[in-house]
């Protein structure tokens, strides 16, 4: 039987095998190769490796397993029930303004945690630590959503790209301008501390963050009559929820094991935070806030026509008691640990007399 | 010195020295109602009925002052500081005190007409499953080729031979309860999971008020004859609405309740047609504001479709009734969602 076209090409094929240059047959012997290793150069400090997975707190693992599933997503709500058309234009200005003024805080969320939770890495802290922090990442990411999708639905391309057509909505749009700049100057106080400062401290100082965010959306939630903010911010309130668990977790940790030096600076750090977040809680104070004298006027003035919308804000009354309350709260919870509390004058609280330093602000949403 | 915690007189588990009572309990996989963890949603508050915490954190979010003067804590901010502690959930526990989900075949031992549109089924847990559940919870069938699997609410607390009693309405278009009443026939093995749910008796001291439409009788009359029958003196009422006379069953039931427990009583609402049993049409929440000028203090087990169970609810707080102090189980229809 003559062999097929296809067995011959077979067969020409396997003479023209031309073989590899050289095959390994043996190891190198290991002994041999151990004499002559050399030691991998030190790593500098404050370095994400060597890469580790350590775990002392294992609550927190259980609290990040919780939080895979957030159980909400911002582009589900009921965005189609928030029509523009439903307000007047002062009100969507004014509603509009007071998500912008959420965002300088919440919106500020997912680039501070992330940039923390870069720290979490470099520091070596423990797994869970990190992880959590990723989880709130993700979290901040979905609130700042929610007021981006706010903004954009009420001021088409906002919060800077529109041209108001009411003395209103121009106040507003002047005031978003001040608060993107002591926003910046905020990011750029928290760049140069996040890294200076042990867990303790920076868990003091989130936690103020998520006590105000809590009150705030609680109080929000409350008060609001528009379904998809009603929504919105109980969900968010309920993250709050779950990043204040995160914080006290590790706080009752570190907390009854403080040095003196820790415990003074984390006063420094309260009166820090409540500078900063009563901004969005209360009216923004001196010491921290570089803005121009029309703003609190007109802010007032934004308040009154975003509650006559529906939005939920509070009275400045109602904001100043509810500030002091989650202040006095926070008060008593860390005096057990011997920890002075700062005067809080503003809201009435007497303490231990610090210096605002603009340079140590590290409080977060 | 490890201390000893008991949840609602049923879950005892031992906590550690300086540790919280919620993250003690989920170590050792006892499940506990919960949700943040960070003392800001509440659903792990209880009050101490034995025994002293030290409450930890607290935000007052979730807990006031009053409440914790009144002996009520957060379990995830808590810690034991006597020997032992008793402590009652506010919130039920996932899938009840000791009564694991489960799945299981069970055998179909009864199933026969209560009116002509509601069957009464009973089912008995093959070997060698033990089925336990608590009052107020329901179960999910598996039917041959229908998917998905349909919930019923229990009639009656499983004992312990197993038996499991449901009430099973039959729907336009149902093909669960389509099924039920026309092809299940004694014998037949089905599916069943549970027990799910979270409606109880809720903790208190005041008077109880169950409200049952149709069907909804059964987790209502579950939940007050499983307290009746654990020796519950607090008054209890229990209101059963239909839309006609045809409509009414298991007055045995009920009368029989009412013969045993001298704290017990029932009154019959029938809202669309002239009854023997009723003077006149009426519906649920206007009985109530008839038969009640105030509920302040009261509590209420509320069984029914969700048209029913938000009308009786609204009309109980209005009239000043807690919101915690209301519990409720609503069905819908699969063929409805």
């Amino acid at each position: 039987m003559n062999p097929s076209p296809a067995s011959q090409d077979t067969a020409a094929l396997a003479r023209a095998l031309i073989p590899p240059p050289e095959q390994v047959l043996t190891m190198p012997d290991p002994q041999t190769l151990l004499a002559k290793i050399e030691t991998a150069p030190g790593i500098d400090g404050a370095n994400i490796f060597p890469l580790e997975w350590h775990v002392q707190t294992p609550k927190l693992y259980d609290i990040y397993d919780a939080a895979r599933d957030p159980g909400w997503s911002p582009h589900t709500l009921a965005w189609d029930t928030l029509r523009a058309e439903d307000y007047s234009l002062d009100q969507r200005y004014a509603m509009a303004y007071w998500f912008s003024l959420l965002a300088v805080f919440d919106g500020s969320g997912p680039s501070v945690f992330a940039r923390a939770m870069i720290h979490t890495y470099e520091s070596k802290e423990e797994d869970p630590v990190r992880k959590c922090f990723f989880s709130v990442v993700r979290d901040e990411m979905n609130h700042e959503e929610v007021c981006g999708r706010a903004i954009k639905r009420l001021t088409p391309g906002g919060p800077l790209g529109y041209v108001p057509e009411t003395p209103l909505g121009h106040l507003a749009r002047n005031n978003i301008e001040w608060l993107y700049y002591n926003g910046s100057r905020y990011w750029t106080g928290f760049k140069n501390g996040v890294d200076k400062y042990p867990l303790a401290i920076l868990f003091t100082s989130f936690l103020f963050g998520e006590v105000a965010s809590s009150t705030l959306f609680h109080g929000m939630y409350q008060r609001t009559t528009i379904p998809v903010f009603k929504e919105a911010f109980k969900r968010i309130g309920q993250d709050e929820g779950r990043h204040l668990g995160i914080c006290l977790a590790v706080l009752q940790k570190l907390l009854p094991v403080l040095t003196e030096d820790d415990k003074q600076m984390i006063s420094i750090q309260l009166r820090a935070g409540f500078v900063f977040l009563s901004g969005i809680l209360y009216e923004p104070p001196e010491q921290f806030w570089k803005l121009p004298p029309t703003f609190i006027p007109a802010q007032r003035h934004i308040d009154e026509v975003a509650r006559s919308a529906g939005l939920g804000i509070l009275t400045l009354d109602e904001r100043k008691a509810n500030w002091k309350t989650a202040v006095l709260r926070m008060k008593a919870n860390l005096d057990p640990y011997g920890i002075e509390f700062p005067a809080l004058p503003e809201v009435g609280i007497e303490g231990k007399e610090v210096v605002f330093d603009p340079e140590k602000v590290i409080p977060i949403f | 010195m490890s201390r000893t915690i008991v949840v609602n007189e049923a879950l005892r588990f031992g906590v550690p020295e300086g540790e919280i009572i919620l993250d003690a309990a989920l170590s050792q996989g006892v499940i506990l109602p919960h949700q943040c963890r960070g003392a800001s949603c509440g659903m792990c508050k209880a009050r101490v009925t034995q025994g002293t915490v030290d409450n930890g954190w607290s935000l007052g979010l979730a807990i006031s002052d009053q409440e914790i003067a009144d002996g009520f804590c957060l379990m995830c901010q808590a810690r034991p500081s006597s020997a032992e502690v008793h402590l009652s959930t506010v919130q039920p526990i996932p899938g009840g005190e000791g009564s694991a989900v489960q799945s299981f075949e069970a055998r179909v031992l009864c199933n026969t007409p209560l009116t002509p549109r509601v069957r009464r089924l009973v089912l008995q847990a093959c070997e060698p499953a033990r089925f336990e559940a608590q009052a107020g919870t329901y179960v999910e069938l598996a039917l041959p080729g229908l998917s998905p699997h349909r919930r019923y609410s229990l009639a009656t607390v499983p004992s312990s031979d197993g038996l499991i009693e449901l009430l099973v309405a039959r729907h336009p278009g149902g093909a669960a309860s389509g099924h039920v009443h026309d092809l299940l026939q004694l014998g037949d093995i089905i599916g069943v999971t549970g027990p799910y749910g979270t409606c109880r008796l809720p903790e208190g001291e005041g008077p109880v008020l169950g409200l049952a439409g149709g069907t909804g009788l059964a987790p209502v009359l579950s939940i007050m004859e499983d307290a009746l029958g654990q020796g519950d003196t607090s008054p209890m009422t229990l209101l059963f609405s239909v839309r006609d006379d045809t409509e009414l069953m298991l007055l045995d039931r009920l009368a029989g309740l009412a013969h045993a427990h001298p704290n017990f009583r029932y009154a019959l609402l029938v809202t669309e047609a002239r009854s023997r049993f009723s003077t006149k049409q009426q519906y649920a929440p206007s009985w109530l504001r008839e038969n009640h000028e105030s509920l302040a203090g009261a509590r209420a087990v509320i069984g029914g479709s969700p048209g029913f169970v938000a009308a009786c609810s609204d009309t109980c707080i209005a009239l000043g009734m807690g919101s915690e102090a209301i519990s409720a189980d609503s069905f819908t229809p699969v063929a409805q969602t």
